[in-house]
C-alpha cells in the first residue's frame, strides 16, 4: 500500500475560488433542472459536463462485467485532443486502478494525476488506447441497493491536477447518474410488471370463461338427460297406469306393452351410455385386441340399422384391399354403430354414404349423410360431451344425450387413432375416423 | 265435449294421449311439430291447445307467440305438455302466455283434469 489509509483529498492542491464553486454549482443545478428522455440523454449531458468543467478531453460511462472486475466502456465523449475510448472497449476500472494505487473499498473517487509512470501497466490491458491516458479520474457509480454499476471517468493524454470541488463535482454527477439507471430500471421493472398482471388477467378471465361454459354446458347436460328420462318414462308411466285403471282388449293390451317395453328398453340404452362413457373416460375399461374385418363390422351395422328407417337409403364403397387391423370387435361395432345411428336421426332422408380406405399405415373410414350439417363453430364441439344442442339457441329442440360422438372418439383414440367431422351448413356432413393398420406396442 | 289439438313430436306419446282420452267425448287433432301445429289451431279454432316444448322446425315456445300474435287465436288457452321442468324454463313458459303446464310423465288422470278445467274456463 503506497500512500496509507489517509483520504485522497489530502494529495491534491486545494484550489478554493469561490467563484469556481459557484461555477460548478450553477452548471450542476442546471443539468439537474433537465428532464432527460432517456438514460443515454442524461449520460451524454453528464459526460458533456464533465469534460468541461474538468478540463479533460475525454470522459466515460464503464458497466461492471462479470466477476473478473473487468468493466465494459458503455458511453463515451471525447473532445478534440481527447483520448480515444471506444464503446465496447475493456478497461481495467475503478477496482483495478485501486489494486494498483492501493486502495480498497473506497467510495471516494480515485483520481491519478500524472499517469506517465503507470503507462507500461495500462499497456497490459486490452486496448492500446489506454497507454495513451496521462491523467485519470473515476468515481463508482452506486445504485440506491448497494449494487456497483460501474465507473464514472474522465481521462486527458496530458497530466492534470484537479481541485477538491471538481473531484466532489464527479461524484455528485455519479450519483446523479445513479439516479438515472435506478429510474430507468424501476421503469422497466414496473412495465414488465404490468405486463406480467395484464397477462395473468387474461388467463385467468379465459380460465373464468373456460369455467362457465363448463358450467353452463353441465347444467346443459343435466337438462337434457331430465328431459330425455323424462319423455322415456312418458310412456312406461302412462300405458302402464292405463291397463291398471281400465278395460282393454288383449290386443290393445299386447300393443300396449309393446310400447312400454320399447320405452324401457330405450331407457337402459340411455343409461348404459352414460355410463360406458363414464367408464371409457375414467381409464377403468380396457380394449380387447384381435384381428378385426373392419368392412365386416360395417356391412353388420348397415344391415341392422336399415330395417329401422324408412327415409333412408344406405350406400357402401369399401376397399377389399383393406387388410385384417388390430381392434376391439365390440367397440368398433359400437363406433361404427353410433355413427350410422347419428346419420339416420339427424338427417330427416336421404342417402348414407359408408366408405372405407387403405391409406397408408391407417384404415379411414367415412359416414356421409344428407342432413342439415354442422355450422362451423360446433365442428369440433359436438364431440364435447355435454354439447348436445345442434340447433341454434333459439330453438328447443333435443336430439339424443350427446353422447354418442364423445364415446367415439375415446374408442378411437384408444386405439391410437382419430376421429373428427367436415361438415357445411345445407350440405349434410362426413363423420371421419382412423385406426392404425399396426400396433406400436 | 271439445276440440283439443295437441303438438308432439314423439309418436308413442300421441298414441298414449289419444288412448288416455278414448273414454271422453272430445275431439282429438295431432300435429308433429309447431309449423304442422299451428296450421291446424288456424283451420280447427280449437277450445285448447296443447303442446310439446322440444319440436323440431318449430318449438312450443314459438308456436306461442305465433298463436298470441293472432288476435283470433290468442285466447286459446294454451298448455305446454314438457319434461322441461326446472324453475326457469316454466316462468319462461308463462311469460310467454301459457295458462298452465303439465310435466311428463303425467297420469290420465292429470291430463283429463286439466283439460276439464280449462274447458269450464273457457265457456
Amino acid at each position: 500500500m503506497k500512500k496509507g489509509t489517509e483520504p485522497l483529498y489530502s494529495d491534491m492542491k486545494l484550489i478554493s475560488k469561490d467563484h469556481e464553486a459557484a461555477n460548478y454549482l450553477d452548471s450542476l443545478s442546471t443539468l439537474a433542472r433537465r428532464g432527460f428522455a432517456s438514460n443515454q440523454e442524461a449520460t451524454v449531458a453528464i459526460l458533456q459536463l464533465l469534460m468541461e468543467q474538468l478540463t479533460m478531453r475525454s470522459s466515460f460511462l464503464t458497466h461492471v462485467t462479470g466477476e473478473a472486475g473487468e468493466f465494459e466502456v458503455i458511453a463515451a465523449q471525447k473532445e478534440d485532443g481527447g483520448c480515444a475510448i471506444q464503446v465496447g472497449t475493456i478497461v481495467p476500472g475503478y477496482q483495478n486502478f485501486q489494486r494498483i494505487t492501493g486502495k480498497f473499498d473506497e467510495p471516494a473517487p480515485v483520481l491519478l494525476e500524472d499517469l506517465r509512470s503507470y503507462r507500461e501497466l495500462a499497456s497490459h490491458s486490452t486496448s492500446g488506447a489506454l497507454s495513451q491516458i496521462g491523467s485519470y479520474i473515476g468515481a463508482p457509480v452506486v445504485l440506491a441497493d448497494g449494487t456497483f454499476f460501474g465507473t464514472l471517468c474522465a481521462v486527458d493524454p496530458e497530466p492534470r491536477q484537479l481541485s477538491l470541488v471538481q473531484a466532489k463535482l464527479l461524484v455528485v454527477l455519479a450519483r446523479l447518474l445513479a439516479t438515472q439507471i435506478e429510474r430507468d430500471q424501476e421503469l422497466a421493472e414496473r412495465k414488465w410488471a404490468e405486463n406480467e398482471l395484464a397477462r395473468a388477467i387474461a388467463s385467468l378471465q379465459t380460465a373464468v370463461e373456460q369455467r362457465n361454459r363448463m358450467d353452463k354446458m353441465q347444467s346443459d347436460f343435466v337438462s337434457i338427460v331430465n328431459h330425455e328420462f323424462r319423455t322415456t318414462l312418458t310412456g312406461i308411466q302412462g300405458f302402464s297406469e292405463l291397463m291398471r285403471d281400465e278395460e282393454f282388449g288383449f290386443e290393445e293390451i299386447k300393443e300396449y306393452a309393446s310400447d312400454i317395453n320399447a320405452d324401457a328398453r330405450r331407457l337402459s340404452r340411455m343409461i348404459n351410455q352414460l355410463l360406458d362413457l363414464d367408464q371409457l373416460r375414467s381409464g377403468h375399461t380396457s380394449l380387447y385386441r384381435e384381428q378385426i374385418d373392419l368392412n365386416a363390422i360395417v356391412m353388420d351395422v348397415v344391415d341392422r340399422i336399415r330395417p329401422a328407417t324408412t327415409c333412408h337409403s344406405f350406400r357402401h364403397q369399401l376397399d377389399t384391399s383393406l387388410p385384417l387391423i388390430p381392434g376391439d370387435h365390440t367397440r368398433l361395432t359400437q363406433v361404427v354403430t353410433n355413427l350410422v345411428e347419428n346419420a339416420v336421426k339427424y338427417s330427416s332422408g336421404g342417402e348414407i354414404l359408408l366408405v372405407s380406405q387403405r391409406e397408408g399405415n391407417v384404415a379411414h373410414v367415412r359416414v356421409h349423410d344428407q342432413g342439415a350439417g354442422i355450422p362451423l363453430e360446433a365442428l369440433e364441439r359436438v364431440f364435447d360431451p355435454y354439447y348436445c344442442r345442434i340447433e341454434s339457441d333459439t330453438t328447443r329442440y333435443v336430439k339424443g344425450t350427446g353422447l354418442g360422438l364423445p364415446i367415439v372418439r375415446q374408442i378411437v383414440q384408444m386405439h391410437a387413432g382419430n376421429a373428427w367431422v367436415e361438415s357445411n351448413v345445407g350440405e349434410g356432413s362426413v363423420f371421419h375416423f382412423t385406426i392404425p393398420l399396426t400396433t406400436t406396442d | 265435449m271439445a276440440k283439443i289439438v295437441f303438438c308432439e313430436d314423439e309418436v308413442r306419446i300421441q298414441k298414449l294421449i289419444r288412448a288416455m282420452l278414448r273414454s271422453t267425448s272430445h275431439e282429438v287433432f295431432m300435429a308433429l311439430d309447431g309449423v304442422e301445429g299451428l296450421a291446424l289451431i288456424e283451420r280447427e279454432n280449437p277450445d285448447l291447445i296443447f303442446t310439446d316444448i322440444s319440436m323440431p322446425n318449430c318449438d312450443g315456445f314459438q308456436l306461442a307467440e305465433a298463436v298470441k300474435a293472432q288476435p283470433l287465436l290468442a285466447q286459446i288457452p294454451l298448455i305446454f305438455v314438457t319434461a322441461f321442468a326446472q324453475r326457469t324454463e316454466i316462468e319462461e313458459g308463462y311469460r310467454r302466455g301459457a295458462v298452465s303446464y303439465l310435466i311428463k310423465p303425467f297420469s290420465p288422470a292429470d291430463l283429463r283434469t286439466k283439460i276439464e278445467a280449462f274447458i269450464q274456463a273457457a265457456h
